[in-house]
Order: C-alpha cells, then sequence, then structure tokens
C-alpha cells in the first residue's frame, strides 16, 4: 500500500524561447492531423454517397503477384 | 497458342482478360465470375474505375515506403500484419471518389498544365535537369503503363489536388489547441511518498497471539464447522474385481476380429475435389495453366461460378468411383492434379487434397484391444449371474460383513459429505443412495453406470460441528492474516488525517522519498502507474493546502 502527498503542480511555461518553438512545431502537425482528416472524412463521404464496388478477387490476384515478388 | 500470348510478364492482366474469354466462348458457361473487362480494374467508386495497375503501384509504393523506413525488405508476414493491402486500397479507392468527384463536378486541367506537371516530375528528366523523353517512356514501360494512360492519371491528379486544395484549405487550428496538448502532457507535479506495510502495524498484530487467533476463531464459527456428514458401510462387486475370473478364449477373440472387417481394415482414400468441364479440350487447356500454376484449382471453379461445396467429393474410399477413375485417383502416389479424364459428367479434372494409405491392423495388433473389451463385456455378465444370489442373501438378513465373506463383493468403508467426490462417490448412482438411506434401513443392492453393484448401510449422521480450535488453527492464522489487510487500510486512512492536519511523513515515521517535477508519461521506479495517474488527476484545491492520494496495490 502506498500513501503519496502531492505537493506542487507546476504548469507548462508558454514564455519561454523554447515553449513557442514547440508550440508552433505542434500547431503544425495539428494542422496536418486535421487536413489529413478532413480529405479522409471527405472522401469517406464520397464513397458513401457514390458506392464502391470492388472486385476481392481481382485485388486478392494483384495482393498474390506482388507479395509473393512476382510482380507484372 | 498460349505460350505466344504470354509475351511478358506485365501483360498478365490481358492474358488473363483473354483467357477469360476464351473460356467463356470455349465451355460456353454463363458465369458472373469470367468478365475480360473486369480484370483491368478492381473495381470502381461511381463510374471512376480502379485501374490494376493504380492499386498495384500504390501497394508497391506503400511497401517500398515502410521498407525505406525500417531500412530492409518486408516479409509478406510483416506486409499483412502491418495492413498495408488495405491501407493501399483505401488510397486509391479515395483517389478513385476524388476524381469521380472532379468529373461530375466537371473539373478539369488543360494539356499544358499536364505537361507541365510531367516535365516537373524529377523521375523523368536526366541528369542536365531537362525533360528526358526516353527516361519518361522507359519508366512507364516498366510501370506497366503507357503514355496516354499515364497523362489520363496525371491529368485526374491535378483535378483531385484541386479539389483536395478546397477542402484542406483553411485547417489552420486556433493556437489554443495546441496550447491545451501541451500543458497536458507538459504539467509537472511534485510529491512524496512512502510505502505502508504490515510493520507499521504493532508488532503483536503481525504475529498474532493465540488469544488474537481464539478470538478470530470464535467469531468466524461458520468457516470453521465440518458439514454433516454420513458414516456408510458398502459391499461393491464391479467389473474389474471379476476380471481375473474371465477366461479369455483365443478362438472367440479370432471370431470376433473376423466379424469386424470394416473396423480393422481400411480401405484406402482420397480427398478429392472435382471440375467438369464441356471438353476435353477446354479441360487440357485448363490443366496447362494448372500446370503452370497461372490460376489455383479454386479459382478455375469460382470463374465457373461453382463454389468449395459444389466441386468437393469430400472422402472418397477405393472401390467407389468407376473403375478407370478409380484407378487414375488411388494410383497416384502424390497430392495434385489428375485429369482430364471422362466421368459420365462430362471430362473432368480431379485434385487431390489428401492422401490416406489402408489402414490393416492384424489380430495380434488388435488382441489387445479386443481383450479388454471381451473381458468386460463377460465380467458383466458374471455379475449379473451373480446378482439373484447376492439378493437372495440380502433378503435372508445377512450383513453387509457377511455378504463379503459368502461373495465376491468387497466390504469398504466411506465417510461421506457434501464435498465427498473420490472413488465410489464419483459415482451419481452411488451419491444418490448414500442421501437416501436411514440408520437401522434393509440394504438393498443398486447397480452402477459401469455395470457394478453396491449395497450400503448408513452407520452413523454425524450433524455439522465446529471443527476444535487446535484442527484448524493454520486455517485461522492464514484467514487472520487476510483481515490484516483491512486493519491496514483503516491505519492509512489515520494516518492521511494526521498529514492533512499538519504532521510530516517524518513526525509519523514513514519512511518517504521525494518525487519532484515529473510529467505525467514518465516511469518511476517502485511507483505503479495507477499511483501517478491518481496524483495527476487531482485539482489542485489552494497552494497551500495538501492534497492526499491514496491507493491500495
Amino acid at each position: 500500500m502506498l500513501l503519496a502527498r502531492l505537493n506542487d503542480i507546476s504548469e507548462f511555461n508558454s514564455e519561454t524561447d523554447e515553449s513557442k518553438e514547440l508550440l508552433s512545431q505542434v500547431g503544425i502537425q495539428l494542422s496536418n492531423q486535421v487536413t489529413g482528416d478532413l480529405l479522409r472524412l471527405f472522401a469517406s463521404a464520397l464513397k458513401d454517397r457514390d458506392g464502391v464496388i470492388l472486385n476481392q478477387n481481382a485485388v486478392n490476384q494483384i495482393n498474390t503477384q506482388i507479395l509473393g515478388g512476382t510482380g507484372f | 497458342m498460349l505460350s505466344s500470348m504470354r509475351i511478358s510478364k506485365k501483360n498478365q492482366p490481358f492474358v488473363y482478360g483473354l483467357l477469360g474469354l476464351l473460356a467463356l466462348g470455349l465451355v460456353g458457361i454463363a458465369s458472373g465470375g469470367v468478365d475480360g473487362s473486369r480484370i483491368s480494374s478492381i473495381g470502381k467508386v461511381g463510374e471512376e474505375p480502379i485501374p490494376v495497375t493504380s492499386y498495384a503501384q500504390s501497394l508497391r509504393n506503400t511497401i517500398q515506403n515502410i521498407s525505406r523506413q525500417i531500412g530492409r525488405q518486408l516479409t509478406s508476414q510483416e506486409i499483412s500484419a502491418y495492413g498495408l493491402q488495405s491501407e493501399a486500397l483505401e488510397n486509391v479507392v479515395s483517389s478513385a471518389a476524388l476524381s469521380n468527384e472532379a468529373k461530375r463536378l466537371k473539373i478539369s486541367v488543360g494539356d499544358d498544365l499536364v505537361a507541365e506537371e510531367i516535365i516537373a516530375t524529377p523521375t523523368f528528366t536526366s541528369v542536365d535537369g531537362k525533360f528526358d523523353k526516353e527516361a519518361y517512356e522507359f519508366a512507364l514501360e516498366n510501370s506497366g503503363l503507357d503514355t496516354k494512360e499515364y497523362e489520363l492519371q496525371t491529368r485526374k491528379a491535378i483535378a483531385r489536388s484541386l479539389i483536395e486544395g478546397a477542402v484542406a484549405s483553411g485547417t489552420k487550428t486556433p493556437s489554443s489547441h495546441a496550447m491545451t496538448l501541451i500543458k497536458f502532457a507538459r504539467e509537472e507535479r511534485s510529491f512524496d511518498w512512502a510505502s505502508i506495510d504490515k510493520k507499521l502495524l504493532s508488532t503483536q498484530a503481525i504475529n498474532p497471539t493465540i488469544d488474537q487467533l481464539k478470538a478470530h476463531y470464535d467469531k468466524n464459527n461458520i468457516l470453521y464447522t465440518a458439514p454433516l456428514s454420513r458414516k456408510l458401510t458398502y459391499v461393491l462387486l464391479s467389473p474389474e474385481m471379476l476380471a481375473d475370473r474371465i477366461v479369455v478364449s483365443q478362438s472367440e477373440l479370432k471370431d470376433e476380429y473376423k466379424s469386424q472387417p470394416d473396423r480393422f481394415n481400411k480401405p484406402a482414400r482420397r480427398i478429392i475435389d472435382r471440375i467438369i468441364f464441356d471438353s476435353v479440350k477446354t479441360a487440357r487447356t485448363v490443366k496447362d495453366q494448372l500446370d503452370k500454376e497461372e490460376v489455383s484449382f479454386t479459382k478455375v471453379a469460382e470463374d465457373r461460378g461453382l463454389t468449395q461445396t459444389d466441386i468437393d467429393l469430400g472422402d472418397i474410399e477405393k472401390g467407389q468411383l468407376d473403375k478407370d477413375i478409380d484407378d487414375l485417383l488411388f494410383n497416384a502416389s502424390e497430392v495434385g492434379i489428375y485429369g482430364p479424364i471422362d466421368t459420365n459428367l462430362g471430362p473432368a479434372l480431379f485434385q487431390i487434397n489428401a492422401i490416406i494409405d489402408p489402414q490393416n491392423t492384424s489380430f495380434a495388433d488388435a488382441a489387445e484391444e479386443l481383450t479388454a473389451e471381451y473381458v468386460s463385456i463377460e465380467s458383466r455378465k458374471l455379475i449379473n449371474e451373480m446378482i439373484t444370489d447376492i439378493d437372495d442373501l440380502l433378503a435372508q438378513g445377512l450383513t453387509l460383513e457377511e455378504i463379503a465373506k459368502e461373495t465376491a463383493m468387497e466390504l469398504e468403508k466411506i465417510s461421506y459429505d457434501n464435498t465427498t467426490e473420490n472413488g465410489i462417490a464419483a459415482y451419481d448412482g452411488f451419491r444418490a443412495e448414500a442421501l437416501k438411506v436411514k440408520i437401522g434401513g434393509f440394504p438393498e443392492l443398486r447397480e452402477l453406470s459401469d455395470g457394478g453393484v453396491f449395497a450400503l448401510r448408513l452407520d452413523d449422521l454425524i450433524e455439522p460441528a465446529l471443527r476444535p480450535f487446535e484442527t484448524v488453527k493454520d486455517q485461522v492464522a492464514t484467514d487472520w492474516s487476510d483481515s490484516d489487510k483491512k486493519s491496514l487500510l483503516k491505519l492509512a486512512d489515520t494516518l492521511i488525517i494526521k498529514l492533512d492536519n499538519g504532521e510530516t511523513f517524518e513526525s509519523l515515521n514513514l519512511n518517504a522519498e521525494s518525487v519532484s517535477s515529473i510529467t505525467r508519461n514518465k516511469y518511476i521506479d517502485g511507483i505503479p502507474a495507477q499511483l501517478l495517474e491518481e496524483l495527476f488527476s487531482i485539482k489542485q484545491v489552494k497552494l497551500a493546502k495538501l492534497t492526499m492520494g491514496i491507493l491500495c496495490c
């Protein structure tokens, strides 16, 4: 059994140069992720609306050929 | 004819297409599976086809990207485990969806833009940085594309990027978003912690005195009470007891062996699939393809609209099929594809999936098994013959002890309660009878499920009784230290109150360790992850006030 006492909470200091750099990097990453998510959602909405037909046999055949290393 | 068509490997989809048409023409089976046009694409989104080459290219690129990242070639198991096929598929389907949308919105670009894009592609430029037409055509040929197709794909890609640009514009996230995430990840907390163990409880409490244990025993009598128990005496006659009385007759064993030819002599068997064709010619053509491993047997069946159940003949014994087919399949010593051969349904190809050799068990090998069966049957017969005599003796009032002396039955005693399940108590028949008999009752012969017989008498009924302290002392000590954990929890609660009231770890004789400025994703030796989680979930109330976290581990 453990007993612990919380003494201090120190928040992230956003004023240092390093913090500002981190903030801008994370901001860019987030924007990229949001863009990616948006495009995925948009494409998936299009797929739902227009309908996707897949020939699984053909897909499997390509998988076998590429994974088997024979290629086209 | 076929080999002359196989100009190069990259034309395989084309060849398959032709083969499909060929098969359609020759066989004349109308089936959904054989359709030349479907081989050039793997599907479509709306009206937009997804070319085979796009998917193949996407899959290759996906695999190459990952290979480059980890610095070696991926095995096909890894490719499947990472789900790269679905990722590649997802990408081409999404592209097709966007192209379909571009077509719907009538978005297209002019030749100059397409030319610009192609000229700017690094792969197609020569050493001096200029567009190299030969390099361009060579690269395309390697990917199985012609220039026209590639230019079409480029046109589509540019149109797609216009739509993508429109969707993605204005996705700059507010800086508070990033700030919230960073604040969460970078927040630091400092705390003291100490482990509380049994040593902190009074020494007496760790090694309980006899008095403490007796008190626990008195408080929890129900735990130390023996259940209602029956003292039983019974006589038993089981088939095993009579086994050595059975004389095994070799001639009877031989008769038994001869009377079961199916059991001891199993004919050769083959597990077989079969596809019937319209003509020998078609069958030969397909056989050629199968021999070259261009297509699988299952695929051939699928192309003809046949499922596995349609072609499965299952487990065939030698002699079940027509003689010439039988000869073909049973002379084969390896699995594989055989035929074509004429059957009453038409020319057929057979696939042998498994070969099972004939199994002949000689009399000598079967003797042991047959003997055991024989003894079992005969000893049951013997018991049946004895039952009447034993019943008579019981009716005459003989005691179980006397019965054991007079007959082959054996006398035993058992103490039976609701936890007894060994030996004879494993039989349902015995348990039912044991619960039914009364003291002074008249023993009757009953049967057991394996052919044995028994009779029993209830000698004594022992009411549930508290077991003497001395016999359960160890159990009491174990139970007591379990209850010790509860007192540990109580102690922790007391300590928390004291700490809250201004006492320190030191003043309470707790050996505390300090951890300062740690983020939530760190690992600290000796501290379970739950404790950190708990410490990070506490909201700071006031800086002056101490907040306590406690976890039971």
